[in-house]
């Protein structure tokens, strides 16, 4: 993977790369300590034997640490439960997400049809819009639809933010496949939608791989939406599972630290592993300009 | 662990999704198939209404009957429109659209109008036993939008209080969002050795979970046991209450949003810097001008195209950041003295359960960003290059 | 026989605008036609509605004794070759020759002798596992036309297919392409901007311009009798020079005297034509292809008057080789004319020219049409 593609910043020059830089790696440590402070503190945390969280120490690694708060995070409570729902919820979303997304993408990029401007115009508008904004009517719907505290009321929830960004992104994507290959695959035999089918879409790999792990990344550390509509603890995803470490009187630090490490780090394992991927997806989406 | 009911429903819904999507994807197919048979209109309506039916039946809508009805009507209404009114060469990007659309239709445009006539109703938390039970939804006039612009929308803080905040939020977010990214994306462009490991631990902050991110720094703003205060002291500054002084909350709340926000826009400088041709400096060079000048005429002017769209992205996310205000005033129950606009039409609709003021202030918000939408469109000539690809 | 392709009169319009315009021809088996004229004359895009690649707003296309005019591509019974050679970037090379007949539910043993048939053909044996990716700009070329030819279609439509290749690899292209044309004996419809490889190629060629036919015909049909300006300053390299003037009557000859004062007699054999053709006292050019000017050896005498013997300043001269490309000056004309060797001018020499040539072209300015033969009947 790393020898392959090139990532971001890899090809730079190095600017003035004669003077002297050990001011600017001295900077640029000062900001990685910055950044990665929080997450050595939940680590500490996470290997406190009992509940030491009331320390007021600086220290990163406590004198005697324990992993006793992972073992009970992992057999006593439900992690396993909440990460299962999530994997559903979220492997639903992309699913739908990237089906619904993709044919919609290649009619706005390869047809001129009356009403696409107006279409592509929309699409982008939506992106401004927070899903808050459609979450009360939503809830409603949802409830007369009985599609509260269930699986396919988050998913139907998540589709709402996740849909216009995906038509976008794909759109973008199919825009750059030259149309000379469908044409192609057109006086070979093929018809409009075949060469869609057999062609466009198989080449497109890639590029559905980075949609679905968009709708992925947005629906796995959802919470908000979540909240409202998922009630019953067994449909709990992990944030709202972390939330249950929280409790009324009695909030188990050490747990909670745990769970919190548990999750972060697959996490930020598969985002540094495909963010070359989302990165040029996000370029063909335009940020990069 | 995982209860063996929750396994077999996960299992009965994926299965039903697939089906579903078969089923769309097939319908399509077959509608393009038996476009011109001459039953096509009368067999469309007849499959949408027994489909509504059933499913009503089925218990995922409320009345049968109307259901059958506004199935029959769309069935036909679909029919019509194809045979008739969409020429021949549009046939093929209609249905291809046909899934998407319907589905932005259901879930965006049609919670948008409800969510419109909500506004115009009496609906709160005691009078919502009685809709649920089967009554009407009430008319009101206007009398939530007024509300919306002359009381709190929480407990005592204006709209107008609100919208200032937010703007104050998004605006210091965003200079030093731009700023530290910028900052380090240039520091970043002149290593060479260990460029990779720092670039990987910048972008933690943006790879971490924003649940966990902003539940770990809540932790360091403890008053007592927080690191923030602990660093402080060691300063001889004393402690902050940074869980309940208005002033406090409201700052950590964006230190917590600048941490955040900074390795994106760091990742994306960086690729903008990456861009810029090696021979415009050695040109610069040679014609003699100092590093200052060689940033100002030549990097700045370049990044330009880079810095405009991740500005607007970065502006937009910030001003609907719910999560960073939400979990850092305690939620549900916590104090107000950060929320912005997006948090509070949050807090008045499920924590208050103010449903219809919170519908009309869903409409001004939307209106806002609508504004807010049109005059960057009209600044940038943003429309032009989205339409002509 | 019928012919292979018929075009009868196919108009497009974008908007308001025609690309093109009232065009009809046909096209006989196995004939090599090419469309050839400047980027927007509507070539390509007559090319692709032969296709079925774009829709025509009014004509009808037949191909054998089919009307085509409102199928698809696939039913057309064509193959394409595409400017960018639209390879399947994903499959190997062998697939992407067999795709067309494997959509066709051929059998798999067919498919094999033909694709094999075909690589043999192309010299793309030992090429058939790799993938675009990996070939060169010429192989992907090869494996362009063998994705055509293994479709033993009734048409063959080339889209500008060399185009994208370097100079001396379109050199040895053309060649290949004119075997091949013998080979398969095919009726191949092929479109350029270059003239070198519309004259080089074809059977028959098409100009177009602004969506309407110019002039039809063999390429020497062409070259020595071009119908107006557009054809003969296209056709032809360097391209024939324009020089302005009137027709004036001396001692009993029809003579053509420029504004700069180059004189020139008109031939006995275009007389007639061009005082019928000519209107009387108007504007003409002309034409003067660089290479019916010769460097005059003997010295001028005065008893001996010699019309169209002039001195040329020369301006520029570049050396090909064996012949050299001149720019010279006579009475205020700027001329680009082809000298044989030995003769290799330096600037500011001055040589002396004479116009010795049995075609004659006269065009009138106005109109742009040949008033030295009578083509526009």
């Amino acid at each position: 993977m790393s020898g392959n593609q090139k990532d971001v910043g890899d090809d730079a020059p190095s600017l003035h790369h004669d003077r002297p830089n050990w001011w600017v790696h001295g900077l640029l440590t000062i900001a990685a300590m910055i950044s990665v402070f929080p997450l050595l503190r939940i680590l500490g945390v996470s290997l406190r034997p009992g509940d030491k969280i009331f320390s007021t120490e600086l220290e990163l690694l406590p004198e005697s640490p324990t992993i006793a708060n992972y073992v009970e995070v992992l057999t006593d409570t439900n992690f396993f439960l909440w990460l299962f729902n999530s994997l559903v919820i979220t492997g639903l979303t992309a699913l739908i997400g990237v089906c619904l997304a993709a044919t919609a993408a290649y009619a706005l990029s390869r047809y001129k049809f009356p009403g696409r401007a107006t279409m592509l115009i929309f699409l982008m508008a939506t992106q401004m819009m927070p899903a808050v904004v459609l979450l009360l009517p939503l809830y409603f719907m949802l409830q007369k639809m009985q599609l509260i505290n269930s699986y396919a009321g988050v998913i139907v929830a998540y589709c709402v933010t996740t849909l216009p960004f995906t038509i976008w992104l794909l759109k973008g994507y199919f825009d750059t496949v030259p149309r000379s290959l469908e044409e192609a695959a057109q006086v070979d035999g093929l018809t409009e939608i075949g060469s869609f089918w057999r062609i466009v879409l198989p080449l497109s790999t890639p590029s559905l791989a980075i949609a679905a792990l968009f709708c992925v990344t947005q629906a796995w550390n959802e919470y908000i939406v979540a909240r409202v509509v998922l009630q019953s603890s067994e449909l709990y995803t992990w944030p709202m599972g972390l939330f249950e470490l929280q409790g009324e009187f009695d909030t188990r630090w050490g747990l909670f630290a745990a769970a919190s490490v548990l999750v972060t780090i697959p996490v930020v394992a598969v985002f540094l592993y495909s963010s070359k991927w989302l990165l040029s997806g996000l370029t063909l989406g335009g940020v990069k300009g | 662990m995982i209860p063996v009911s929750t396994l077999a429903d996960a299992f009965y819904l994926l299965a039903a999704t697939i089906l579903m999507v078969a089923a769309l994807e097939f319908s399509l197919w077959w509608i393009w198939t038996f476009w011109t048979h001459r039953l096509f209109i009368p067999a469309s309506a007849g499959v949408g209404s027994v489909g509504l039916w059933a499913a009503a039946q089925a218990g995922f809508l409320a009345s049968p009957v109307r259901a059958a009805l506004i199935g029959a009507g769309a069935g036909l209404l679909a029919g019509l429109l194809g045979r008739f009114a969409i020429r021949g060469r549009y046939r093929l990007p209609v249905l291809l659209l046909a899934p998407a659309f319907s589905a932005v239709s259901l879930l965006v445009i049609y919670p948008f109008v409800f969510q419109f006539r909500l506004a115009f109703a009496g609906l709160n938390m005691f009078t919502m036993a009685d809709w649920l039970a089967g009554g009407e939804l009430g008319w009101v006039g206007f009398r939530n939008f007024v509300s919306v612009f002359t009381t709190s929308p929480l407990q005592t803080i204006s709209f107008w209080g609100l919208l200032g905040r937010t703007f104050v939020w998004t605006g210091v977010n965003l200079v030093f969002h731009v700023g530290f990214g910028l900052a380090l994306a240039l520091l970043l462009a002149r290593v060479v050795r260990g460029r990779g490991i720092y670039r990987t631990l910048l972008v933690i902050p943006w790879a971490m979970p924003q649940v966990v991110a902003v539940l770990a720094w809540r932790g360091e703003f403890h008053p007592q046991f927080g690191f923030v205060n602990a660093f402080l002291h060691t300063f001889g500054i004393p402690s902050v209450n940074w869980w309940s002084d208005p002033v406090p909350v409201f700052i950590s709340c964006i230190i917590v949003n600048i941490w955040l926000g900074i390795p994106f826009m760091m990742i994306v400088f960086l690729g903008g810097l990456q861009s810029i041709p090696k021979s415009y400096y050695e040109a610069a060079a040679i014609d003699g001008a100092s590093a200052l000048r060689q940033f100002r005429e030549i990097t700045l002017p370049m990044l330009r195209p880079v810095v405009v769209p991740s500005v607007t992205l970065g502006t937009i996310w910030t001003f609907n950041n719910i999560n960073v205000i939400y979990l850092m005033t305690g939620q549900n129950g916590g104090n107000e003295y950060a929320d912005i606009l997006v948090s509070a039409l949050y807090k008045s609709a499920f924590a208050y359960s103010r449903f219809s003021f919170s519908a009309a202030f869903a409409v001004v918000i939307f209106a806002i960003l609508i504004a807010i939408t049109l005059i960057w469109m009209k600044v940038s000539r943003g429309t032009e290059s989205v339409v002509a690809r | 026989m019928t012919a292979s392709l018929t075009i009868t009169n196919v108009i497009k319009a974008f908007g308001k605008k025609r690309v093109i315009d009232n065009l009809s021809f046909s096209v006989r088996p196995g004939e090599f036609v090419v469309l050839v004229g400047p980027s927007g004359c509507g070539k390509s895009t007559m090319l692709r509605a032969i296709a079925g690649l774009e829709r025509i707003d009014s004509g009808t296309i037949g191909i054998g004794d089919r009307d085509v005019t409102r199928l698809d591509p696939k039913d057309r019974d064509i193959a394409m070759v595409f400017q960018d050679y639209a390879l399947y970037p994903h499959k190997t090379v062998y697939e992407n020759i067999a795709f067309g007949l494997r959509v066709r539910k051929v059998d798999s043993a067919t498919i094999a002798q033909r694709v094999d048939e075909a690589a043999a053909k192309l010299g793309l044996v030992h090429y058939l596992d790799r993938r675009p990716g990996a070939l060169s700009g010429g192989q992907r070329q090869r494996v362009a036309i063998g994705r055509a030819i293994v479709r033993k279609p009734k048409v063959f439509l080339f889209d500008e297919p060399l185009s994208n290749l370097d100079a001396k690899l379109r050199g040895t292209m053309r060649i290949e392409l004119a075997k091949l044309h013998k080979d398969l004996a095919a009726t191949i419809i092929y479109v350029t901007h270059d003239q070198v490889e519309a004259m080089t190629l074809a059977d028959r060629i098409i100009v177009l311009n602004g969506g309407t036919i110019q002039q039809m015909g063999t390429p020497l049909d062409l070259y020595y009798h071009p119908r107006n300006v557009f054809v003969a300053t296209f056709i032809g390299s360097p391209p024939m020079n324009l020089i302005e003037g009137q027709l004036v009557h001396a001692d009993g000859e029809l003579i053509f005297r420029s504004t700069g004062g180059i004189v020139v007699t008109v031939p006995k054999a275009f007389r007639d034509t061009v005082e019928r053709l000519a209107k009387p006292g108007e504007t003409l050019l002309w034409g003067m292809r660089p290479e019916n000017m010769h460097v005059e050896e003997h010295p001028v005498t005065k008893t001996k008057p010699v019309h169209s013997v002039y001195d040329a300043r020369v301006s520029v001269t570049e050396m090909l080789g064996a012949s050299s490309s001149v720019v010279c000056d006579i009475l205020g004309h700027e001329l680009h004319i082809m000298l044989p060797e030995p003769h290799r001018p330096k600037r500011g020499d001055i040589i002396r020219l004479a116009w010795a040539s049995k075609h004659f072209y006269l065009f009138s300015k106005n109109s742009g049409l040949s008033v030295s033969e009578d083509l526009n009947g």
